[in-house]
């Protein structure tokens, strides 16, 4: 396919590295490889890693395209650079961020990061940067998707990304094993992570000091931030003491240790975990619930379906059971969330977890608030579930009905949405102590307020309390 | 034992430097940088002991060797039933 005729338009977050940028043509992805990074990029092609990382599923698979394929005067760089080579990647089906992960899916990046790094370490080539930005969720697993960040190994060089690797990896990973908090409020805040200088009082003395690898990786590492030394200084202390290549592994093979026997230390068993088992409704009608998407998702073309208020992922899998070809969890709950990365492991489902607040969606980041997107434009769904959801919106969390509504209809062309009455036994139990009257919230005007910007297909009553399951398809 | 002198090692390191002035500006990453060849040493250590212990307890049957990642074994992030990456969409 020539794609010369397509007007390509640069990633608004790949910018910084002049060595090649990335570009969206049409559906598909190109990277360009400019003339300052041809020499690294064709030894680190001639050692076969690309290839073989990729096969094993490390790396992004790349492919080579030739001037037939692309006019590479389309793909001028920032900086005024034409490139001296073009690849193509897959597109991924969604991009996401280390601040919408869980810790088992930051963890399981993290690993997956080291295990590339020992892999090319072992054929002498390395990475030089390590950020999880550079790690993406495929269907099946996570890899790396920066072939620029490869370049041949150096005799005695030092880990370039370790600074990275522990403000962006680690320090988040040990907040929540060591101290038992959540991480993704502090890489929300930071796209660059803290300084392990201020970091480290997030996490306790006694593994701080106590532990061999705290000692190291946290506070002596912390104090080198902030101990004197000028740069020229730095530099030359640096050339006079080489690592050698051994140390260098060891020190990815034992973090790969380290970060392997980490586990959440989280206490709080949350709510939403259990919501599932002690909600208001019956087994009976919580099967009739899932018969009811699964037709819905048999009827239509689903590539990706995002389940908006997904817990552990109970009805994403039954449409993926159904036909749906992957489908993205988003949930506030760590603990479900964590249910449903470990049900996408267990069973290999396309199902990518995602941390979000649906009240308050992730905004776009970084330089000019287009380096990091947010999650409106990001939105790529064929159909949107959105069971049980409203009510925690428009009651929960006082947000007008018809927002709500709205908002959600934005996210697909069709979907389901659940409507549950005030006199449901959960929207009973949130109103107890509210003095609000929710004046707007009702079964009639919730079928208006969908009127208005699309239709409503087909419906289905699940309880005797009235909770209404509603198929619409949005105005085109 | 061994864990022990490394910590030593680095805990008394930890002292001097921590009352070394700072008197130029330093991006943490140089720091780093500086630092790395400490905690690279001291990696290695433990990494040699860790060699070491495997060893042993492979040996008297208490634990099978844990395989190193390598490009022959599959990753273990990956799902279980993984077998490829995703083909590029056409």
């Amino acid at each position: 396919m020539d794609l010369s005729l397509l007007p390509p338009i640069r990633d608004s977050g790949s910018f910084r590295d002049p060595g090649g940028h990335v570009f969206v043509c049409d559906e598909r992805v190109v990277r360009t490889v400019n003339a300052v990074a041809l020499e690294n990029f064709r030894a680190v092609e001639k050692t076969g890693v690309l290839q073989q990382l990729a096969e094993l599923g490390y790396l992004i698979p790349t492919r080579e395209l030739t001037s037939q394929d692309i006019d590479v005067s389309t793909l001028k760089g920032p900086r005024g650079e034409v490139p001296s080579v073009v690849l193509e990647h897959p597109r991924l089906p969604f991009i996401s961020y280390p601040y919408e992960w869980t810790f088992s899916q930051l963890k399981d990046a993290a690993i997956a990061h080291l295990d590339l790094q020992i892999a090319l370490i072992d054929r002498n080539v390395i990475l030089t940067d390590a950020t999880p930005y550079n790690m993406q969720f495929s269907d099946r697993g996570v890899f790396h998707i920066d072939v620029l960040s490869l370049r041949p190994y150096r005799e005695g060089e030092y880990w370039i990304g370790y600074n990275q690797f522990c403000r962006l990896f680690l320090v988040p990973l040990l907040m929540e094993a060591w101290s038992g908090v959540p991480f993704q409020p502090l890489l929300r805040g930071a796209i660059d992570g803290m300084k392990l200088a201020d970091a480290q009082y997030l996490l306790p003395a006694r593994k701080r000091f106590f532990s061999i690898n705290g000692l190291l990786h946290i506070t002596v590492h912390a104090n080198s931030e902030r101990s004197g030394s000028s740069s020229n200084k730095a530099s030359a202390k640096i050339a006079e003491r080489p690592i050698p290549k051994s140390r260098y592994r060891a020190m990815l093979t034992e973090m790969r240790a380290w970060i392997s026997s980490l586990k959440t230390g989280r206490r709080t068993k949350s709510f939403w975990n259990e919501y599932a088992e002690i909600n208001s409704y019956s087994e009976q009608m919580h099967d009739a619930k899932k018969g009811y998407v699964a037709a819905f998702v048999e009827q239509a073309d689903v590539g990706s379906l995002w389940d908006i208020g997904g817990n552990t992922g109970d009805f994403s899998a039954v449409a993926l059971g159904a036909g749906a070809r992957r489908a993205v969890v988003l949930d506030g709950d760590l603990d479900s969330l964590e249910k449903a990365y470990a049900r996408r492991k267990e069973n290999a489902l396309p199902l990518l977890p995602l941390v979000m607040d649906c009240a308050d969606p992730n905004a776009p980041m970084g330089w000019r608030q287009q380096e990091r997107k947010g999650l409106s434009q990001r939105t790529n769904a064929d159909a949107v579930l959105a069971l049980a959801v409203v009510h925690h919106l428009a009651i929960g969390r006082n947000i007008p009905l018809q927002e709500v509504v709205d908002w959600l209809v934005s996210l697909a062309p069709r979907g389901i949405i659940e409507f549950v009455p005030k006199d449901d036994p959960m929207v009973q139990q949130m109103l107890m102590f509210r003095d609000v009257e929710f004046v707007d919230y009702d079964e009639a005007a919730f079928r208006s307020y969908i009127d208005r910007v699309g239709r409503i297909v087909d419906e289905h009553r699940v309880t005797e309390s009235g909770r209404l399951l509603v198929t619409f398809e949005r105005t085109p | 034992m061994a864990t022990g002198v490394v910590s030593l090692f680095v805990g008394a390191w930890l002292v001097v430097s921590l009352s070394s002035p700072a008197f130029a500006y330093l991006d943490p990453i140089t720091g780093s940088f500086l630092i790395q060849g400490l905690i690279a040493g001291a990696v290695a250590v433990l990494a040699a002991i860790r060699q070491v212990r495997e060893r042993v307890l492979a040996l008297v049957g208490l634990r099978k060797p844990d395989p190193a990642p390598n490009i022959a074994s599959q990753p273990v992030h990956a799902a279980k039933k993984s077998t490829a990456p995703d083909a590029p969409n056409s």
